[in-house]
């Protein structure tokens, strides 16, 4: 039986998998395995949370609360807790993870190794910026903790070290303060990528969390469209402000698995920017805010088996937005556009890790579905363009980019090495190292 | 139906149907007596419950294998508690069925964790509910209970005699208001499962818990989890022996 075997990739084996309830268990696979790799929820969406040549482990059942101090916000878990769960108990207690990726099926373990960033990155960086203390299980040094001032290389090491440098088991996190569980959005389209600047200028300062949806059907000459939204906590606890009606429009997947595809992609784009013709504000509750897509739990499965890829990259401001233009326009010409793209300018807080993926610029986030040869080639030509402009990608989307493409992307890596724990191993580290 | 948060006592809370369970009940406040063997295990998860909701976090520490302890550790929960409204039994291993055939050592062992360890807490625990005339009595049988297979019929004997057991205390209980539930469940993936390849039939034990929690609030008496195994062992459970004893199961 075949089985999605990371977000993105589909496979016909189910690879071999582990689980573990308590330290002493992971102990002894730890001990009795040569290749091994830590895995959270697998909602990365390439290889790095695989590892098919050697043992798997997964942490979902490793997921404990250790301590939460709801009065400053603090609080410490085992590496596999959800960030769903995370957020149940934190949010009735006042507090919010600082930063979120655009979904809550993850681990707080996979939001270390893969150094997450979210709407708020302006603001708040990445978070890694945010951990106070991690523990980590390594196969000579046993048990072992580093935070930022303890075993500081270290700790930059494993944030957004894919779970290479010893298997994550403890997070002590600092929350944020929320006043309600609701924030307050606006939508505004915008038909260029000028126009799309100046709202981020504009709004970086005043709003906590920013990012805007591309109109995959508006890639033509020069006229990039889509919608901008930025948001903010609402002020004090006014639930009865609840307006947010979860239209499934909401949602850019809407289109049954044997529908999703480039007719029904340019209907959805047409309706979805015809709905956000005019701007809007709303207030939504936090889930329908951060995690649209969480709505379908299995969105995934709509590309069908062959999977799909994610692209995304990181280019300076300089020149950055020119790089798209390009990019955007190589999709065109493949008559391949993405079927969903998702823009976001990154701010200049410097990321803790060593191996961390966002630096000040653009970065741009789209899915392909696997068409095979042709999508590689299209993917390897926007590879050319994101290298020449001093760009990167980001691992936890890659499946396919070059041992050579990550070697001058990620020159870094050569120091990262040495933190490696060599028990451990993954696909796409293979794979880069290749 | 109870007005505030239960007081739950739980054997064998380090298993993963348990662990479920109770964070179930941490959620709607309730507070909770863990028992189980490993204190360090036990200790993670309270703090765990605690941050989850649970007003009140008790531990106990017991090998169930240890008969002369029951009385002990059931008293101390009285105590502790001073009421118990949810008591569920969740320990348990699986049998190696191929060891247990050729090992009487181990095969007596076995019987006496599945078998007499579940029975010697029921029985106890029976009294201490039936004098309260209120609570539920729950404890995780299996469906490899209803018919012995050669696969497995060490396990399934244990648990047969639980569920027979089970039956004759909601008989008995019926008159005192006191709710006993027989569990069983199908293939659940827990550690004690670990080895086995997975089909489609098997589940997480959230699943298998929920399942639980629903059947204890709906007062009751037999759940299947899933639900399909009902239907699943109805039909196994029809063959006639004749034909039964020749299959491969």
């Amino acid at each position: 039986m075949g089985k999605y075997i990371s977000w993105g990739k589909y496979s016909p084996d189910s690879p071999k998998l582990h689980d573990y309830y308590w330290d002493d268990e992971l102990f002894k696979l730890i001990n009795n395995t040569a290749s091994v790799l830590a895995v959270g929820n697998r909602r990365s969406y390439g290889d790095v949370c695989l590892n098919t040549q050697g043992t798997t482990i997964v942490t979902d059942h490793y997921d404990r609360f250790l301590q939460f101090d709801p009065e400053g916000g603090i609080v410490e878990c085992c590496a596999g807790l959800g960030l769903d769960e995370l957020n149940v108990i934190t949010v009735a207690a006042g507090w919010f993870v600082p930063v979120t990726p655009g979904t809550k099926y993850v681990t707080l373990g996979g939001m270390v190794a893969n150094d997450v960033h979210g709407k708020n990155h302006h603001n708040a960086g990445t978070f890694g910026n945010h951990i106070l203390e991690l523990t980590l299980l390594r196969s000579k040094d046993g048990f072992t903790t580093c935070g930022p001032a303890e075993n500081p290389e270290l700790f930059a090491a494993t944030i957004g070290g894919m779970g290479l440098t010893g298997v994550i088991t403890r997070i002590k996190l600092k929350l944020k303060k929320v006043t309600s569980r609701q924030l307050y959005v606006e939508d505004i389209p915008f038909s260029s990528l000028d126009e799309f600047n100046r709202l981020t200028e504009e709004s970086d300062s005043q709003w906590e969390y920013t990012v805007s949806w591309l109109n995959g059907d508006s890639f033509t000459s020069d006229r990039v469209g889509g919608v901008f939204s930025r948001a903010k906590h609402v002020d004090k606890n006014a639930d009865h402000l609840l307006r947010d009606a979860g239209l499934p429009l909401h949602i850019p997947f809407i289109a049954p698995n044997a529908l999703l595809n480039r007719p029904v992609m340019k209907i959805f784009n047409k309706l979805y920017s015809f709905m956000n013709r005019q701007a809007r504000d709303s207030i939504k509750e936090y889930n329908s805010f951060f995690y649209p897509l969480d709505k379908i739990e299995n969105w995934n499965i709509l590309y069908g088996k062959r999977g799909f890829f994610q692209y995304q990259f990181v280019v300076p401001l300089n020149g950055g937005l020119a790089v798209i233009k390009e990019i955007l326009t190589i999709a065109k010409k493949y008559r391949h556009e993405p079927y969903l793209s998702v823009l976001k300018t990154f701010g200049t807080i410097k990321s803790i890790g060593l191996m961390s993926f966002p630096q000040p610029g653009y970065t741009l986030a789209m899915d392909f579905p696997n068409r095979g040869k042709i999508t590689l080639m299209m993917l390897s030509d926007f590879d050319r363009i994101v290298l020449a402009h001093h760009g990167k990608l980001y691992p936890a989307k890659d499946a396919r980019m070059s041992a050579d493409t990550f070697r001058r992307m990620y020159p870094q890596a050569e120091k990262f090495k040495e933190y490696i724990d060599p028990c451990i191993t993954s696909d796409f580290w293979r794979r880069v190292n290749a | 139906m109870r007005e505030s948060a239960p007081n739950v006592l739980v054997i064998g809370a380090t298993s993963a149907i348990a662990i479920e369970l109770l964070r179930r009940y941490a959620k709607d406040g309730a507070q909770l007596y863990l028992v189980g063997r490993d204190p360090v295990r036990l200790r993670a998860l309270r703090d765990d419950l605690v941050i989850r909701g649970a007003c009140n976090v008790h531990i106990g520490i017991l090998d169930i294998a240890t008969f002369t302890e029951h009385q002990a550790v059931i008293d101390n929960a009285v105590v502790t508690m001073a009421k118990i409204d949810i008591t569920i039994i969740a320990h348990g291993t699986l049998t190696v069925q191929a060891r247990a055939q050729t090992d009487q050592a181990y095969l007596l062992r076995e019987m006496n964790v599945n078998c007499l360890g579940v029975i010697s807490m029921l029985s106890l625990l029976a009294n201490v509910l039936e004098q309260q005339k209120s609570g539920t009595l729950c404890a995780i049988s299996s469906v490899a209970g209803d018919r012995g297979r050669k696969s497995n019929y060490v396990y399934g004997a244990a648990k047969a005699g639980v569920t027979v057991f089970l039956q004759g205390l909601r008989n008995r209980l019926s008159q005192s208001g006191v709710q006993v539930l027989t569990v069983k469940p199908g293939f659940v993936i827990t550690p004690m499962t670990r080895e086995f390849n997975k089909t489609l039939l098997w589940v997480e034990p959230s699943v298998v818990a929920n399942d639980i929690y629903q059947a204890i609030q709906r007062n009751k008496d037999v759940l299947y989890t899933p639900w399909f195994w009902r239907w699943i062992m109805f039909i196994i459970k029809l063959i006639p022996e004749r034909i039964f004893k020749k299959m491969n199961l």
